[in-house]
């Protein structure tokens, strides 16, 4: 999971290191996950998430589709 | 918890051996729990010596992607752990990292719980129901 300064060089890095295209996210999807999965991992009451709970999360963030399933 | 507290403090991850003997407990003892974290991906150890690696979001050794609080700072394993950090721990931060293509330096600004100043996207190669098969590549 990298940082490019824009889609044409995750285009160009992918043909580079002859890699699929997967997912193009912004940067406020990223933050977006980043707050669901560490926003309470210092709580005392901290569980993982369950796969249902992680594909909802994923689609809250407009993340759908069949590269975003774990099933 | 306590290797967490152990991170945050010194910005490394702590040594099996640490471990037990902060917690008064058998170095088999604290093995089995790590294997148990690692199992849940809350974690991943190093292959052989089953040190910590990553105890998500902190990864042990340098990366691309440092984060910087103040006089402190610790490595993410990649974009969306370095992110993660200043979230988890509540703190103003620069993640400083590079394009994965071009390597162009970059600073992403996180000021008040929100990400300023900050350009850039994010790739995620691997489909999500692959991401254990290969976590370091992931």
């Amino acid at each position: 999971m990298l940082l490019f300064r824009s889609e044409e060089h995750v285009n160009r890095w992918c043909r580079q290191w002859n890699q699929p295209l997967g997912a193009v996210l912004t940067l406020e999807q990223g933050w977006g996950l980043a707050q669901g999965w560490y926003g309470d991992r210092l709580d005392l009451g901290w569980r993982p998430k369950s796969e249902t709970e992680i594909e909802a999360a994923f689609a809250e963030l407009g993340l759908r589709g069949d590269f975003w399933r774990l099933r | 918890m306590h290797v967490y507290k152990h991170i945050i403090e010194t910005g490394q991850t702590p040594k099996v051996a640490r471990i037990a003997n902060d917690l008064c407990r058998r170095v088999t003892e604290i093995r089995a729990a790590l294997h148990r974290l690692s199992a849940g991906h809350a974690m991943v150890l190093e292959e052989g010596s089953g040190e910590i690696l990553r105890a998500a979001p902190f990864w042990a050794v340098p990366t691309s992607f440092r984060v910087e609080c103040g006089t402190q700072s610790w490595w993410g394993s990649c974009i969306w752990d370095a992110l993660g950090i200043p979230v988890m721990l509540k703190r103003d931060a620069d993640i400083i990292t590079s394009c994965g293509c071009c390597s162009s330096r970059t600073t992403l600004e996180v000021r008040s719980g929100s990400l300023v100043k900050s350009t850039g996207v994010i790739h995620f190669v691997v489909p999500v129901r692959r991401w254990y098969e290969n976590v370091v590549f992931t």
